[in-house]
């Protein structure tokens, strides 16, 4: 197959552009990590602030990833840079992570808070040890959505100059080469897939069994019919 | 590069061929529509197929699926049809509906399950036939959700359909990739913000639609 | 009026079955109540009489029509279904709720919403207040009422209730079960009703049907699962205070005696001791000479105090009970007023018959009399002792 052909053949150009692929999006996933859930816990008690910044993330991804890049492109300052791609994937995955940090902590059961405030915990610590860890899968959940986006995004980001698997992708279709459109896909399909499977993986092991609803079974005495 | 206000002006004024505006608007807004309507004709009638009876056993294993196609990245959906269909409409459109596949009909499926199992029981309980169980209570509670699947399939169309050029679809990806093969900012914005400005437009429209087609329930 | 001949019910992934071999029959305008442990099979037998679970063995006929043989759908709408959920359609008025069966049966809207108003009414519910109200504007009570009278809308000779008044608090669940019983007198509808508390299921049944493990254990009357339970098994479901419930089940008119022994103020001390050996009654009225009544004497007492001034020993009737209240109600009145004798008027307070302590006594003594040869420690004590 002329696919494995081109993969052994350029299989050092493959991983450089891989390790680029990998490598942004960790700068991109940490940025966004820092700086999203900072700005959900910071408008977590202010609901008309949350809708502003909900409805600026949401105006965000409305945006073609293309077009931000783009926009990017031109203020003096970014131009093709690594900085500007890393601000195209932060900026995209705004909306995902403060949405779900800002509904995760304001959908816990409000008696849990009040039970904490109750038993005389400060607000500062209700927040890190109550309302965090219980909103975490929901948080996990949101990292995961923007982090199987980012890859998708970081592919694009070759238009505002990286190296990395997109350039497969834009070679191939420029010059027509299906050995390169293939591989670029399924390298980039598999890091996608890979990286939703690891976050999964992650969540099982690091949230507490407690709050994860998985196997719900009916009550006992609930008997089920047979959905004729 | 200095920006160039006037040019944008130009740009938008110009009637040549390959920058016509209106006509790369039109090209744009019938690619998503040709594929959101295709997506919408083949995922909803799947997705609620999927929650009957009948084809329960089968829901897993499709959402695993679908979950699994869910992080790969347009630009490579895009690209795999030119080995695939070649270049053009047609391949762009069946690129875009095939992504836009996933939104809806995941959606659709959520918003089925989600109603509370307590109703449906209530309701074959006191016999309503199957069928108007599915059209009197189960699509109308489940509509909510599925408007919202469509109205990410929408946002997703439209960006999707701007790199669609890649692979001859036209539309205003070419006003950005022209921008960007000949380093005119100006174009690469103007095609960027009619983008934007299209998938917003859409959402509030589809918003509304959803919103005129919910009963009222009080809340 | 509805038979169940030998059903059995399996599911693959349980070891035992469900529902093992079940025959039993329903009489018409009878409630029935299916009581039992968690998992002992009554829901299961509920649903399988309209058809929401297949029968794997057995036949069930409803007016001797195999169920099986019929359409589901038209079968379940001659069949009213209420679950303790209740199911309303959140995203219908009530209205439109309840309309739901008859607009199935083709019923013109006129019809229909005369019907829905006359139900609204029946529940206790304004109907135009509530017509037009969404459920999540209900109350718990409200919407159990709702779902009620969405099962009654087309007049279903047969009702099938899961634990119906389940989902609301005792307060709420004992009106509903009162409602529902003044209703079921004017209407008297067959219902087959599921429920895990057996206070329930002897308040509300005709007959109950306890169930344990997918079997029938015992079917009988209220009063006839207290007073005879036909294993230890019944026995401990029915609860160790059976006795206290036989009291919540009958009313004062079983053991109220209308013939009143008296005697006057003026009577000697000799004359009113001779009165009570004579009728061996532990109390005798008192009256004066125009026969109104002032009060009673306790024989108790007047052994107790060797004086003869036995006048000075009438008691006052503090407290009277209606012809309704039961016998729990009266121990109840004895206990809290400290009096061993209580009148029982009529709707117009007319005096109708007394009870005393005594008369209580020997009525629930006389009928677990069979268990004292037992050696069952937690018994009540039975016995009549000389008073």
């Amino acid at each position: 197959m002329e696919i494995l052909q081109y993969f052994m053949k350029q299989w050092d150009r493959i991983l450089e552009y891989t390790l680029n692929h990998a490598y942004l999006i960790l700068i991109g996933i940490l940025c966004s990590l820092v700086l999203w859930i900072s700005v959900g816990i910071a408008v977590r008690n202010n609901s008309k602030s949350a809708g502003t910044i909900l409805g600026v993330g949401s105006f965000l991804m409305s945006v073609p990833s293309i077009s931000l890049y783009g926009i990017l492109m031109v203020i003096p300052g970014l131009g093709l840079s690594r900085t500007s791609a890393v601000i195209g994937l932060v900026l995209y995955s705004m909306l995902p992570i403060v949405r779900n940090v800002y509904m995760a902590l304001n959908g816990i059961d409000p008696s849990i808070l009040e039970a904490a405030r109750g038993m005389g915990m400060k607000p500062r610590y209700v927040l890190w040890k109550v309302q965090l860890p219980m909103a975490l899968p929901i948080i996990f959940a949101g990292i995961r959505v923007a982090l199987v986006m980012m890859v998708g995004t970081a592919t694009l980001a070759v238009y505002i100059g990286e190296q990395n698997l997109g350039r497969l992708l834009t070679y191939g279709i420029e010059r027509s080469r299906s050995d390169m459109i293939i591989t670029g896909a399924i390298m980039v399909s598999l890091i996608a897939v890979l990286v939703d499977y690891l976050m999964e993986y992650l969540q099982r092991k690091l949230v507490s069994p407690g709050i994860m609803d998985y196997d719900k079974k009916p009550a006992s005495g609930e008997v089920e019919y047979d959905g004729i | 590069m200095a920006f160039d206000w006037s040019r944008v002006l130009e740009v938008l004024r110009t009637s040549k061929a390959t920058l016509d505006v209106k006509a790369l608007l039109a090209q744009h807004l019938k690619l998503v529509g040709i594929s959101l309507a295709a997506a919408v004709l083949i995922a909803l009638p799947v997705g609620i197929m999927l929650t009957r009876p009948r084809f329960k056993r089968y829901l897993p294993k499709v959402m695993g699926v679908l979950n699994i196609s869910q992080g790969i990245p347009s630009l490579a959906v895009v690209a795999i049809f030119l080995p695939l269909a070649g270049i053009g409409t047609f391949p762009s459109i069946m690129a875009l509906t095939l992504y836009a596949l996933l939104p809806i009909a995941r959606n659709a499926i959520a918003g089925i399950d989600a109603i509370d199992a307590s109703i449906i029981e209530s309701a074959r309980g006191m016999g309503m036939p199957a069928l108007k169980v599915f059209w009197q209570i189960e699509l109308p509670l489940a509509l909510p959700v599925i408007i919202s699947g469509i109205q990410t399939a929408a946002v997703v169309t439209v960006g999707t359909a701007t790199i669609a050029d890649l692979i001859g679809g036209g539309g205003l990806g070419r006003l950005i990739f022209t921008g960007l093969s000949f380093f005119e900012p100006e174009l690469i914005f103007l095609g960027s913000a009619l983008a934007a400005v299209i998938a917003i437009a859409l959402d509030q429209l589809l918003g509304l639609v959803g919103k005129l087609l919910t009963t009222p329930r009080g809340e | 009026m509805i038979r169940l001949e030998n059903v059995v019910k399996k599911y693959p992934h349980m070891e035992r079955p469900a529902v093992k071999n079940l025959s039993m029959e329903i009489n018409k305008g009878e409630i029935c109540v299916f009581v039992g442990p968690s998992g002992c099979g009554k829901t299961t037998t509920l649903k399988m009489i309209n058809l929401l679970i297949r029968p794997a063995g057995g036949k069930i006929y409803i007016n001797g029509k195999d169920v099986q043989n019929q359409d589901p759908d038209k079968l379940r709408q001659n069949i009213g279904y209420v679950i303790q959920q209740i199911g309303l359609f959140p995203h219908m008025t009530v209205y439109n709720n309840i309309a739901t069966v008859p607009r199935l049966l083709g019923w013109e809207e006129k019809r229909i919403k005369e019907r829905v108003d006359e139900l609204l009414d029946l529940m206790g519910l304004y109907p135009n207040e509530n017509r037009d109200k969404y459920p999540n504007a209900l109350s718990g009570g409200q919407r159990q009422r709702v779902g009620v009278a969405r099962a009654m809308a087309a007049d279903p000779p047969i009702m099938l209730m899961d634990e119906p008044f389940g989902a609301v608090d005792p307060i709420v669940r004992a009106q509903l079960q009162n409602e529902f019983l003044r209703l079921q007198e004017k209407i008297k509808k067959t219902i087959c009703f599921v429920t895990h508390d057996i206070d329930e299921a002897i308040k509300m049944g005709d007959k109950i049907a306890i169930m344990r493990s997918g079997e029938l254990i015992q079917f009988d009357t209220p009063e006839n699962i207290l007073f005879a339970p036909a294993n230890p098994f019944v026995e401990e479901f029915v609860g160790f205070d059976r006795a206290l419930k036989v009291l919540n089940l009958l009313d004062v008119r079983t053991v109220m005696k209308k013939k009143l022994v008296t005697t006057n103020k003026n009577d000697s001390w000799e004359g009113v001791t001779q009165k009570f050996k004579e009728h061996r009654s532990s109390f005798l009225v008192v009256t004066d000479d125009r026969v109104r009544i002032l009060g009673y004497v306790n024989r108790q007492e007047m052994e107790t105090h060797t004086d003869r001034r036995w006048q000075e020993r009438i008691r006052s009737f503090s407290t009277t009970l209606p012809l309704n209240a039961t016998l729990k109600d009266a121990l109840a009145e004895m206990l809290q007023h400290d009096v061993a004798v209580i009148p029982i008027v009529n709707d117009d307070n007319e005096l109708t018959g007394i009870v005393s302590m005594e008369d209580l006594r020997s009525y629930i003594g006389e009928a677990y009399e069979d268990e004292e040869n037992d050696d069952n420690p937690v018994i009540m004590v039975t016995g009549r002792r000389g008073a």
